[in-house]
């Protein structure tokens, strides 16, 4: 076999639409620093879709420049067809939003006294959702959001981000700060919005683990860059691990080929190796140099994450 | 194929009695403790002046500054620094254009201001009344001209019976307008405004130091010609602020008697030109710094830019339920 790339290049494109969210070349910098360079990301109508990449990778920048919170320095923006820079009241307007930050911006202000301000700004809101998230999110209303503890922060940064029924969800760790009960009610409420309703969801997070079951869709970004965004259908089709035996004496160095992204020596024999491919073509060039091919199994979204993070960042 | 609903944005109207109402509960704390003193102070002078009938209510330039001083005091409390449009905070990612968002917030905060001047200008007033006092009785003034650099001889300068003028009780409000507009404008150009506010105050005491201690006079004729009209010139803060009734200082006469002499006369003209003059300037600065966060603007986008592009819209139901 041939010695490849090690880092495999991973499809960005993402057809023709419809999309929420398209970002052409959007670059942000702060002096030097290349937050965002050049990204092109696409959201499609309807999708959830997980954004995974290291600290720093330039997701939370995203979001804000999505939201008009910062403004790209160049490229385009578009959210459901309207440039957010141009148009960022009204792009804000159907966007249900939860920052990084645990932060509600009015210390001073009860949660309920919030509630009815937050309602002003959204003609869409919905008191009845409100009221049933109050209840399932275990909100106490009488609380100042100054004394509230970071999961509780988080609690009602969901709360407003889907009281208003927005068509579009950007949600940046949704879940951090939020205990295993809280966390679990959470995302039961999430994937039950996200089926009753037609919602496009951004999801930036680290515990893609948590939101796995959500997922239709996931971006790679590194150095502000997308590396790679495919519909997780593709993704577990594309990226498998597959465990085979190889000849005695052959160093697994040997055993490096197109696509790979892992390569695992096992007990005796066997080697595990994880490859971004079609996995009639992977079998085939394993048969061929020699190796038995014993399991072929498609990885979760988490470890796919890993494995090609840990990749990119080796090579 | 339907076109997407696409959720409105809220009304100006409905954002500026929002955002009255929250700014009202960011300074509830405030009026509160300000409330006990008033009860408290008000209910002692209140004994006191009974005991001494005949107290005299006037409206004394100290009395008029500390009015206008409430525009400073207000944004504080308010807490402009701690809602900066510098930060992404919930504020700024509601659905309103951010400089318009700041403007209906600051115009909030301004109704307040007008409240609370109200008030404690009632206050400063109603409690001699009501314990029995008159207002001041109208008083013989000497009038100097108002930029004359000569040696006056008081017996040469014309006299004037004055008596507290209907409009010098209007003159807090357009004080503290212009001093609240200015300490606004502060929080909305800039992040750190405390840093601003304290690197200017050390520039002033340096250059002070500087002109005393090297015996600099021709800097210190350049700081009082650029500072002295600004302050006490015929339209100046003084004028703004006490309605130019602190331009009063006391002549000897050659009788011995000393006689309260005005360095250009208070009127009405003077103080409206003043105080349009200075709330336009304050008008002026904040619509300036609210620019900083005005929505829209390309912020270093490339040249000629090109339409977005995003495929044709899906076929949506409305999620409006108005």
């Amino acid at each position: 076999m041939r010695t490849p790339p090690l880092a495999p290049t991973l499809p960005v494109d993402m057809g023709e639409g419809p999309f929420a969210l398209t970002t052409d070349g959007a670059t942000k910098r702060y002096g030097s620093i290349r937050a965002l360079d050049g990204l092109n990301l696409k959201v499609p109508f309807g999708a959830v879709y997980v954004l995974v990449g290291p600290n720093g990778a330039g997701k939370t920048t995203l979001l804000q420049v999505l939201m008009n919170l910062k403004r790209a320095n160049k490229g385009q923006v578009s959210v459901l067809g309207m440039d957010a820079r141009r148009e960022g009241p009204r792009v804000r307007a159907q966007i249900g939003y939860v920052p990084e930050e645990h932060r509600l911006g009015y210390p001073w202000m009860k949660v309920g006294r919030l509630l009815e301000h937050c309602s002003v700004y959204h003609p869409t809101w919905d008191w009845d959702y409100a009221n049933q998230l109050v209840s399932l999110l275990e909100i106490d209303r009488e609380r100042k959001c100054g004394h509230l503890s970071k999961g509780n922060v988080r609690r009602v940064q969901l709360l407003l981000a889907l009281a208003h029924r927005p068509t579009l969800l950007l949600l940046d760790e949704p879940t951090d700060g939020l205990d295993h009960v809280a966390r679990d009610r959470t995302l039961g409420l999430l994937a039950g919005h996200l089926a009753d309703t037609t919602t496009t969801a951004l999801i930036s997070t680290h515990r893609v683990y948590e939101i796995e079951r959500l997922v239709d869709h996931v971006g790679v970004i590194r150095d502000g860059r997308l590396l790679g965004q495919v519909p997780l259908e593709d993704l577990r089709r594309m990226l498998r691990r597959y465990s085979a035996d190889v000849p005695e004496g052959q160093e697994p160095r040997e055993w490096e080929m197109e696509g790979m992204v892992a390569l695992r020596p096992g007990l005796g024999r066997a080697v595990e190796w994880t490859v971004w491919g079609e996995e009639e073509r992977v079998v085939t060039d394993l048969t061929v140099a020699g190796a038995t091919v014993r399991d072929c199994a498609p990885l979760t979204v988490d470890e796919a994450a890993t494995a090609l993070l840990s990749t990119w960042e080796a090579s | 194929m339907k076109a997407l609903d696409l959720h409105s944005i809220p009304k100006a109207e409905a954002v500026l009695k929002e955002q009255t109402r929250a700014v009202g509960i960011t300074l509830r704390p405030l009026a509160i403790g300000v409330g006990i003193l008033l009860v408290v102070f008000g209910s002692y002078a209140l004994y006191d002046n009974m005991a001494r009938p005949n107290a005299m209510v006037g409206l004394p330039p100290d009395l008029l500054l500390y009015l206008s001083f409430v525009g400073i005091v207000l944004p504080l409390f308010a807490r402009w620094g701690s809602v900066s449009p510098f930060r992404p905070e919930l504020p700024w990612t509601l659905p309103v254009d951010r400089a318009h968002h700041a403007l209906i917030r600051v115009t909030g905060g301004w109704l307040w201001l007008m409240v609370a001047v109200a008030v404690l200008l009632l206050w400063a007033v109603g409690v001699p009344i009501l314990s029995g006092g008159d207002l001041v009785e109208p008083r013989l003034f000497l009038v100097a001209p108002f930029s004359d650099p000569r040696p006056l001889d008081p017996t040469s300068l014309p006299t004037l019976l004055w008596s507290i003028p209907w409009w010098l009780w209007l003159v807090p409000f357009p004080a503290a307008t212009a001093l609240y507009l200015f300490t606004s404008a502060l929080f909305l150009a800039t992040p750190r405004p405390g840093r601003w506010v304290a690197a200017a105050m050390l520039g002033f005491f340096l250059l002070i130091l500087m002109t005393e201690r090297a015996n600099l006079t021709w800097l210190a004729d350049i700081t009082d010609a650029a500072l002295v009209p600004l302050v006490d010139g015929q339209y100046g803060l003084s004028t703004l602020v006490t309605g130019a009734t602190s331009a009063v200082a006391s002549v000897d006469l050659p009788t011995g008697e000393s006689m309260p002499m005005f360095v250009g006369v208070p009127t009405f003209g003077r103080w409206v030109v003043s105080a349009i003059l200075w709330t336009g300037i304050g008008l002026a600065t904040l619509g300036l710094a609210a620019l900083r966060h005005r929505e829209g603007k390309t912020g270093g986008g490339e040249k000629g830019e090109r339409k977005p592009t995003a495929g044709p819209l899906p076929t949506h139901a409305s999620q409006d339920p108005n």
